[in-house]
C-alpha cells in the first residue's frame, strides 16, 4: 500500500478517526501497532515475523542493558549480531555468494551458483538501523531502556515511517509514545500541506518521469548524447521527489496521528559542496551513519589519514545500505572522494586565490552536475551500460540516434522554479492567512486540481527498493 | 592578503555555512512543529465546525473534479489517453473521420488483426455496394469497453454509418482464465472506460458471479476504484495539455494502420530484434503442434455451455438498441478461432440479442480458422487466416444485407 494509492485514503480516514476517538494513550498504541502491522502486511505478513523478531531481540536487550551487573558488550553485540545477520541475510546474502562465486571462477576453480532466491523484505534497511540505534542509545546511556514492550513494538513498526523511513532515533520517538497525543496540538493545516507538497512530488512528478528514465537506461546505447542528459536530469528530479515527497507524506501522516517524525531532506540540489549536499539529502541516513559509524570510528580525530580512512568506510557503507551490488558500493567510494578531494582542495588552496573564487562562483551547479553524473552509476545495471551512459552524459559520446525530443524539456525550468519558490517558502503565507472554512475549500479543490497530473499507473517508491 | 581581509573572508565563509545551518535548523523546527508538545490539551475549534470544514474540503473537491471533467468534455473529449497507443491513435482518428466510415467493427484483438477492411470494401464493391470499414480492433478489449466504445463512436454522429460490427466475449468477470479486472490495469485505457454505467454492469456480474468472495471483492474493488480515476480526472492533465498546448504526438512503437489493422507480420516487419523474438514465438507455436491438436480434440468434444450471463446478455441487447437508436444496424460477431468461454449456447440460436450474430466458434463448421497452418498462435490467425475470415465474413455480411 502506497501513501500515493487511493486504497491509503481510506485506510488512513479510518486509522485517524479511530485513534483519535479512542480515550487512553495505550489503546491508541495497540490500535496504531495493529494498523502498521496490517499495513505491512498489505507487503507481505510473512515478514511481519522478522520485525517481531526484531523487536523481541531488542526489546530482552534493552532490558538487559539496564540492568547495573550486567555485561553491556555482549548484550549490546547480541543486538548487532541479530539485526545485522538479518539484514545481511535478506539483503546481502545473494551478493556476497555471487560475487565470491564469480571470483572462484575468474581465478579457475569451478563454483556454481546456488539456486537459493531471497526475497527482500520492504523496509528492513530502515527498521533495522532504528532499532540498531535503541540498543546503540541505551548501551550508550543516551537513553532509559522501555520496559513496556508494547512502546517498543510501536517505534519499530509505526507505519508512516516503517517501509522507508525516515529513520528515526528511539531517543526522538519514545519519549513521545510515553505521552498521551492531544489532536489540538497538531497543526492540522501544515500537515495537510506538506502531504501535498509530497503528493505532488511523488504522484504527479516522480511517476510521471519513471517512463522516460526507465526506457533510457534501459539501454542507453540507443539514445543520443542529448538524450542522455535528459534522461539523467530527469532521473534526479525523479529520485528527489520520489523520496522526499515519501518522506513528506511519512511526516505529515504521522503528524496527522500527533507524532513527530524528523526532517528528511532539505533541497539539496541547492548545495554548494558535496558535504553540504550529504547534510541536506536523506538527513536521517547520513546523520545516522555519522553518529553511529563515522563518529565510533574515531571521527575527525587522530589525524588526515585516519579521517579519510573513516569518510571512505562511511560513505562506501552508506552507498552498501542502498543494496547489494557494486554500482553502490562505487557510488559510496565516489561520494567519498569527492568529500576528501574537496578537504584536500579547501586546505590547499587559498581562499583568496583566483581558481577558489572560480569554483565558489560555480559551487552550486558544480555540485549538480557532479551528484548527478555519479547517479549515472547508482541508477545504470551493468557495466556496459554504466560506461556507455557516462560516455554519452560526460564526453558526449554515443552510438544511438533515440531522443525524447526537445519539448519534454520545458519541464526542467518549470521544476526549478517551482522548487526555488518553495525554497524561498513564497506559498507558506498565502495558505497560513486563510480563514479556516476557505482554506477547508481550497485545500480540497488544491488536491483535486493535482489529480490530472496523477500517473494512472503508481509506481512503488524506488528506496523501497533499499 | 592583508590580516583584515583575511578576517573578511574567514568571516563570510563562516556566514555562508552559518546560514546554511540556520535555514537547516529552522527547516527542522518547521517540521517538528507539526505537532506541538507545549500545546493547549483541549480543542480548539468545536466539532460542529470541524464537521463543516471537512464538508468545505469535499465541496472544493467535487466542484473542481466536475469542473475539469466539463471542461475537458467541452475542449478535447478525446484527450483521455496518454501513451503512445494504438487505442490513442485509432480513437483520434476516427474523431478526425468518422464521417468517412459506414462500418466500424469493434473487439479484441482478434478482430485488430483478422479483419481487413481494404479487402472487406474490395468484396462489398465487387457485389455492388462498397462498404467502407474501419478496424477499431483493440488488444484485450473486454465487453464493457467495446459498449463503450460503441457508444463514444456513436456520440460522434457519423454521416454515413450504415453498421456497427461487435465482438462478443464470453464473461464479465474473466477474460481467457484471467480476471478481467486485471485486463489492461493500471493504463490510462482501462480508466477511460470505467464509466458508472460500465462499472455498475461489471459490479452486478461479479457480485453474482459463482467466483469466491475473495475475488468478488478485489474485482469490485479494482472497479470502484478505476470509476474513482476518471471521476476523479486522473492522468487526463498531460494529454489535455498535449492537446491544447498543440504539443506533439509521443513517438509510436509500430506505424500506425490507416485502416486500424495490424497484422502480426505487419507489426514487427523492419525491426530485426521484433522480427527475431516473433520468430521464437512461431517456433515455440509450431513446436506444440501435438498439444493443439489435444485442445482442438477437447473443443469438439466440450459439452455446449448454460444460459448466457443475464448482465451479459442486458449489456448486449442494451448496446445493440443504442446502435438501432442510432440508426445503423448492430451485428454481433463470434470470432475465430474460438475457445469455449460461455457463448456456444448463441450457435443454435434463440438467444435475442438485439441484432444479428455471424457464429465462427465451431471447428466443424468451420474448420479453415481452426486449421494449424492458418494460425499465427493459439488465439489469432496470421495473415492466410485474415484473408480467409475477411472473405467469409464479407459473404456472410453480403447475405445479411440481402436480407435486410
Amino acid at each position: 500500500m502506497l501513501f500515493s494509492e487511493l486504497r491509503f485514503l481510506p485506510f488512513f480516514l479510518i486509522v485517524f478517526s479511530v485513534h483519535w476517538a479512542l480515550r487512553s494513550n495505550r489503546s491508541r498504541k495497540v490500535w496504531l501497532l495493529l494498523a502498521s502491522y496490517f499495513f505491512y502486511g498489505c507487503w507481505d505478513w510473512r515478514f511481519l515475523s522478522l520485525i517481531l523478531f526484531s523487536t523481541a531481540v531488542d526489546y530482552v536487550v534493552g532490558v538487559q542493558l539496564s540492568r547495573p551487573e550486567t555485561r553491556k558488550k555482549f548484550w549490546l553485540g547480541v543486538s548487532l549480531t541479530a539485526n545485522l545477520g538479518l539484514l545481511g541475510f535478506f539483503k546481502y546474502f545473494g551478493f556476497f555468494v555471487d560475487s565470491a562465486v564469480e571470483l572462484l571462477q575468474r581465478v579457475g576453480f569451478q563454483a556454481h551458483e546456488p539456486t537459493l532466491s531471497i526475497i527482500l523484505p520492504v523496509g528492513i534497511s530502515f527498521y533495522t538501523f532504528q532499532t540498531l540505534s535503541y540498543s546503540i542509545d541505551v548501551y550508550m546511556g543516551r537513553l532509559e531502556a522501555v520496559h513496556d514492550p508494547l512502546d517498543l513494538a510501536f517505534f519499530v513498526a509505526f507505519f508512516p515511517q516503517l517501509v522507508a523511513g525516515p529513520i528515526v532515533r528511539a531517543v526522538d520517538f519514545l519519549p513521545q509514545v510515553a505521552e498521551k497525543r492531544y489532536f489540538s496540538r497538531v497543526d492540522v493545516r501544515g500537515a495537510l500541506l506538506l502531504f501535498l507538497v509530497g503528493y505532488i512530488k511523488k504522484a504527479c512528478i516522480s511517476d510521471n518521469l519513471a517512463p522516460y528514465v526507465d526506457a533510457y537506461f534501459a539501454t542507453p546505447e540507443a539514445y543520443t548524447a542529448f538524450a542522455s542528459w535528459t534522461a539523467t536530469l530527469f532521473y534526479s528530479v525523479q529520485l528527489y521527489c520520489d523520496f522526499s515527497g515519501y518522506s513528506d507524506m511519512a511526516i505529515a501522516c504521522a503528524a496527522l496521528l500527533g507524532y513527530r517524525l524528523i526532517l528528511n531532506f532539505h533541497f539539496p540540489y541547492f548545495s554548494r559542496s558535496i558535504a553540504e549536499f550529504w547534510r541536506r539529502w536523506h538527513i536521517s541516513l547520513s546523520a545516522w551513519i555519522r553518529d553511529y559509524l563515522y563518529i565510533a570510528l574515531g571521527g575527525n580525530r587522530g589525524g588526515r589519514l585516519r579521517m579519510y580512512r573513516n569518510l571512505v568506510i562511511a560513505l562506501v557503507l552508506c552507498g552498501f545500505w542502498h543494496g547489494a551490488a557494486w554500482r553502490f558500493i562505487f557510488f559510496g567510494a565516489i561520494q567519498a572522494a569527492a568529500l576528501i578531494a574537496r578537504i584536500e582542495w579547501n586546505t590547499r588552496v587559498p581562499e583568496d586565490s583566483f581558481a577558489k573564487r572560480v569554483v565558489d562562483s560555480i559551487a552550486m551547479p558544480l555540485t549538480f552536475v557532479f551528484f548527478i553524473a555519479s547517479l549515472i552509476v547508482f541508477r545504470t545495471g551493468g557495466w556496459d551500460h554504466t560506461w556507455t551512459a557516462l560516455r554519452s552524459f560526460l564526453l558526449f559520446e554515443s552510438p544511438g540516434s533515440k531522443d525524447f525530443g526537445t519539448t519534454v524539456l520545458w519541464l526542467f525550468p518549470i521544476f526549478v522554479g517551482l522548487h526555488w519558490l518553495s525554497y524561498r517558502r513564497v506559498f507558506a503565507g498565502f495558505w497560513r492567512r486563510l480563514p479556516d472554512s476557505a482554506f477547508a475549500l481550497a485545500i480540497g479543490a488544491a488536491f483535486a486540481m493535482v489529480q490530472p497530473f496523477v500517473a494512472i499507473h503508481a509506481e512503488p517508491f524506488i528506496y523501497f527498493q533499499f | 592578503m592583508a590580516p583584515g581581509d583575511e578576517k573578511r573572508a574567514e568571516a563570510a565563509r563562516l556566514t555562508t555555512a552559518h546560514r546554511m545551518n540556520r535555514l537547516l535548523a529552522e527547516a527542522q523546527e518547521r517540521v517538528l512543529a507539526l505537532v506541538d508538545d507545549e500545546g493547549p490539551t483541549e480543542p480548539r475549534i468545536s466539532k460542529v465546525r470541524a464537521a463543516r470544514n471537512c464538508v468545505f474540503v469535499l465541496v472544493g473537491m467535487c466542484v473542481v473534479f466536475w469542473g475539469l471533467s466539463a471542461f475537458q468534455e467541452r475542449v478535447a473529449p478525446e484527450a483521455v489517453y496518454d501513451e503512445a497507443s494504438m487505442q490513442r491513435f485509432k480513437v483520434r482518428s476516427v474523431a478526425e473521420r468518422a464521417d468517412e466510415f459506414d462500418l466500424f467493427f469493434v473487439g479484441t484483438s482478434r478482430v485488430y488483426r483478422t479483419f481487413d477492411p481494404v479487402l472487406f470494401e474490395e468484396l462489398t464493391g465487387e457485389a455492388g455496394s462498397p462498404v467502407h470499414a474501419y478496424n477499431m480492433g483493440l488488444r484485450g478489449m473486454p465487453l464493457p469497453e467495446m459498449r463503450h466504445t460503441v457508444e463514444w463512436l456513436l456520440s460522434r454522429h457519423p454521416r454515413r454509418l450504415r453498421y456497427v460490427v461487435m465482438e462478443l466475449t464470453g464473461d464479465l468477470t474473466r477474460t481467457f482464465g484471467r480476471p478481467l479486472h486485471l485486463e489492461n490495469a493500471y493504463t490510462d485505457r482501462v480508466v477511460a472506460w470505467h464509466d458508472a454505467e460500465e462499472t455498475r454492469l461489471l459490479i452486478a456480474a461479479n457480485l453474482d458471479s459463482a467466483e469466491s468472495l475473495g475475488f468478488k471483492v478485489e474485482a469490485v474493488a479494482t472497479h470502484l476504484a478505476h470509476f474513482l480515476r476518471r471521476f476523479t480526472s486522473t492522468g487526463i492533465g498531460l494529454p489535455l495539455a498535449r492537446v491544447l498546448l498543440h504539443l506533439p504526438e509521443l513517438e509510436p512503437e509500430s506505424p500506425w494502420p490507416e485502416t486500424g489493422q495490424v497484422t502480426f507480420e505487419d507489426e514487427v516487419a523492419g525491426d530485426p530484434v521484433r522480427e527475431a523474438a516473433a520468430e521464437r514465438w512461431l517456433e515455440i507455436f509450431r513446436a506444440n503442434r501435438g498439444e493443439y491438436e489435444a485442445l482442438l480434440a477437447e473443443l469438439r468434444t466440450a459439452p455446449r455451455s448454460g444460459p448466457l450471463d443475464p448482465h451479459l446478455l442486458s449489456g448486449i441487447r442494451d448496446i445493440a438498441a443504442k446502435v438501432r437508436a442510432a440508426g445503423a444496424v448492430p451485428i454481433f460477431v463470434v470470432m475465430p478461432p474460438h475457445w469455449a468461454d460461455g457463448l456456444e449456447v448463441l450457435e443454435a440460436g434463440g438467444t435475442d440479442l438485439g441484432g444479428p450474430l455471424l457464429y465462427y466458434g465451431n471447428p466443424e463448421r468451420f474448420p479453415e480458422f481452426y486449421d494449424y497452418d492458418n494460425l499465427y498462435n493459439l488465439r489469432h490467425l496470421n495473415g492466410k487466416g485474415t484473408e480467409l475470415f475477411t472473405r467469409r465474413f464479407a459473404a456472410d455480411f453480403l447475405r445479411l444485407e440481402e436480407g435486410r
